[in-house]
């Protein structure tokens, strides 16, 4: 940019200049009238805001020589206002501002209250607290002597710069407002056209470059078909891989099989050969035991209630051990009556009720009876034995005839505590148990406990049956398994020996 | 004839099942959507014929007014078909309160009745030989007692990070309850193996002996 004062050129955005050292920013240059911002002189339009700092056929050379006073430039335009502009106030009037006026009109007695009594105002007069300090008079005295002698100043010396910002008639245009826009209809610029800014553009549309054209070499295109299926097809492991693990694999299926079949052959080979080693050289636990000695201590005609709660999934284990112990009882000469907590156990539990009875010459209800179902909530065996034996419901059951013995036979160990918790507890009935080899961790508890004689005997399982069986001298299905458990038995603590060597031997090995 | 004919179905159906050794196939699925469609539906028919007729309807049947009492829980049994609708569910809470109130009640007393007072009882062992009854059942109490306070450690939750003698014991005490439990677990496995071991020998001797008769 160039130095207005000694005309050296400066770099831009220069703020003094390099040669004279004079000041080129705002003092010396043009501040826009729309957003104030300062402009070095020179410039025709504002950066920020696109207004036109000097009217349309104006140069900046033009301009007055040194526009270093703001209030100058405004005190110049106010000078070439149009004569239809609207005065403000006739030259002459007491101009008192309107808070001032507001201040004036406040009644007596509110002054009095502000404490203002008692100053001797005259109407036009400041009070005190609203007069000029002194260290202002000096300031505010030559503000006005500038401002008298602009007054004085005669209209004729208005700039032609200025006077070309006049309105004026455009010879071969009709429309004015066509070729300098729109006038401004108030301020210091009112009736002046052509003082919007030009748009500033914010983007260009970018322009599209054009793809330079590709010319695949020969084969190129077969290439990049190979590389397309090769990145489509699914990751595939080695020969070597895939072959490991087809062994692998093949390996696991065989061991697999191969328990299968052991365990299949140590079922199997024992029932096919109908070996009895266990029916000679079985024992036979406590709890069967005393189970037995109490069924064996029974009166002949005593009432002994038998519940089968267990359902077709566990009655390969269930279904021994009930026929074993009816064929006790039955024996025995009592009355029994049966009960189940499991609808399917009603059905189950009536085949061998039936089958027993009828190889004892027994008859349904005059010596043993099936009630059925019996809802598995608390309620139902409360419910069911309050009204049995209390209030003697069934012609079987005597009014306030005691239950001698209660059997339970339990697949699982909620049937158990039922009966336990709202029976045994309770009413104090005398109760043996033969449960599921799942359910009987469970129920050992009440059969050890020796003080209160929760469970006077307990058989577990098939082995319990078997056990039962072999005390009664009664061989049965229990019994002709025993070889076959005992033989699967081991057959399952070998194949967990071998296991878990072929596991350590690999963690030896590293793999 | 029937039973010859009962007896091959039952041995398809078993074979069925096992098939499952293979690999999961549709008759493996077969004989499971069987077996439980027949189980429901034999629930019903035994709940229907073996509660509802017996004990509720016939009674009213015969003499409604001496058994008038049968209407309340026929009303609150009504009100519980109430539940299968949103709007009308709120018509079933009576039914339900008395459900869960008389259900509860009877489960608490019964198992403070029937489990925790007598088994409570039933820790309190003597671990002297001369009271015990011998030095095997000394022993054997002795296990109990120590296997009992350990379980009852382990459940402990609250025991924090305190120093402190108190907590070391019981920090102790919690490895015992850890391991007593672990022997628990593994007892309950064993047993459970055994229950399988069981239900697959019925299965052959039904098959070897019912159907093919090879074995007596």
């Amino acid at each position: 940019m160039e130095c207005p004062h000694c005309g050296a050129a400066n770099k831009p955005d220069s703020l003094f200049c390099g040669e004279c050292g004079e000041f080129l920013g705002t003092p010396k240059g043009i501040t826009c009238a729309m957003c104030d911002t300062p402009h070095a002189p020179g410039i025709t339009a504002c950066t920020q805001c696109g207004a036109r700092l000097i009217p349309p056929g104006v140069s900046p050379a033009e301009l007055p020589l040194e526009l270093g006073d703001e209030a100058a430039v405004t005190d110049e335009v106010e000078g070439v206002v149009p004569e239809d502009a609207e005065v403000a106030q006739e030259p002459g009037e007491e101009t008192v501002p309107p808070w001032l006026k507001k201040l004036e009109a406040v009644p007596a007695e509110e002054v009095a209250e502000r404490g203002l009594e008692g100053e001797d105002l005259e109407r036009g007069e400041l009070p005190e607290w609203l007069e000029v300090p002194t260290e202002f008079e000096d300031m505010l005295s030559e503000a006005s002597i500038a401002a008298d002698e602009e007054e004085a100043a005669p209209a004729e010396e208005i700039p032609s710069w200025l006077e070309a910002l006049r309105p004026e008639e455009l010879e071969g245009v009709e429309d004015i407002s066509a070729a300098a826009g729109p006038a401004e209809a108030t301020g210091l610029l009112k009736g002046i056209r052509g003082t919007l800014g030009i748009e500033p553009i914010l983007a260009l549309p970018r322009r599209a470059v054009p793809v330079q054209a590709v010319s695949p070499s020969s084969g190129a295109y077969e290439r990049a078909e190979l590389f397309d299926s090769v990145v489509r097809e699914p990751a595939r492991p080695g020969i070597e891989l895939a072959q490991r693990r087809r062994v692998e694999k093949l390996a696991a299926s065989t061991v697999r099989w191969m328990t299968y079949l052991i365990i299949a052959a140590a079922v199997v080979v024992p029932l096919l050969l109908g070996s009895n080693w266990s029916e000679a050289n079985m024992s036979v636990s406590a709890g069967a035991t005393a189970m037995y000695d109490t069924v064996e201590a029974l009166p002949q005609g005593a009432l002994v209630l038998v519940s089968h709660d267990y359902d077709p999934g566990i009655a390969g284990e269930m279904i021994p051990q009930a026929r074993a112990v009816l064929h006790h009882l039955m024996g025995r000469g009592v009355r029994l009556i049966s009960v189940s907590l499991t609808p399917e156990g009603a059905r189950l539990s009536r085949q061998v009720l039936d089958e027993v009875a009828e190889a004892h010459g027994y008859s349904y209800g005059e010596e043993y009876l099936s009630l059925g179902y019996v809802v598995a909530v608390e309620a139902g065996p409360r419910s069911f034995f309050e009204g049995l034996v209390t209030h003697g419901w069934s012609d079987f059951v005597g009014q306030g005839e005691e239950i001698a013995l209660m059997v339970e036979f339990a697949g699982a160990p909620e049937y158990l505590r039922l009966w336990l918790e709202q029976v045994q507890g309770p009413y104090g009935v005398p109760m043996a148990a033969g449960v599921s080899a799942t359910a009987d961790p469970f129920a050992r508890p009440y059969y050890h406990n020796e003080g209160r004689r929760q469970l006077i005997g307990l058989i577990t399982g098939l082995v319990g049956a078997a056990e039962y069986e072999r005390l009664s001298g009664q061989a049965g299905p229990a019994l002709t398994a025993m070889d076959s458990q005992s033989v699967v038995h081991i057959a399952i603590v070998l194949l967990i020996l071998v296991g878990n060597v072929a596991y350590f031997g690999g963690r030896v090995r590293g793999k | 004839m029937s039973e010859l004919f009962a007896v091959w179905i039952a041995a398809i159906l078993t074979l069925m099942v096992y098939s499952y050794l293979f690999a999961d196939n549709p008759l493996y699925r077969l004989a499971q959507h069987l077996f439980v469609g027949s189980s429901v539906g034999y629930s019903a028919v035994v709940v229907i014929h073996n509660v509802l007729r017996p004990r509720l309807v016939e009674p009213l049947l015969d003499d409604a007014t001496g058994n008038w009492p049968y209407v309340l829980p026929l009303l609150l049994g009504l009100l519980l078909l109430t539940k299968a609708r949103g709007t009308t569910a709120w018509l079933g809470n009576s039914s339900v309160a008395f459900l869960f109130g008389v259900g509860a009640a009877l489960a608490i007393g019964g198992a403070l009745i029937g489990s925790l007072l007598p088994q409570i009882q039933a820790s309190w062992v003597s671990v002297l030989p001369n009271t015990a009854g011998g030095a095997g059942a000394a022993v054997n109490n002795i296990l109990l007692t120590v296997g009992t306070i350990g379980t009852l450690s382990y459940f402990y939750f609250t025991m924090g990070a305190r120093k402190g003698p108190g907590s070391g014991l019981l920090r102790f005490g919690s490895t015992v309850g850890r391991w007593v439990l672990l022997i628990t677990f593994g007892a309950i496995f064993g047993n459970r193996v055994m229950a399988y071991v069981s239900l697959l020998i019925e299965r052959v001797h039904f098959l070897l002996g019912d159907w093919l008769g090879l074995v007596g």
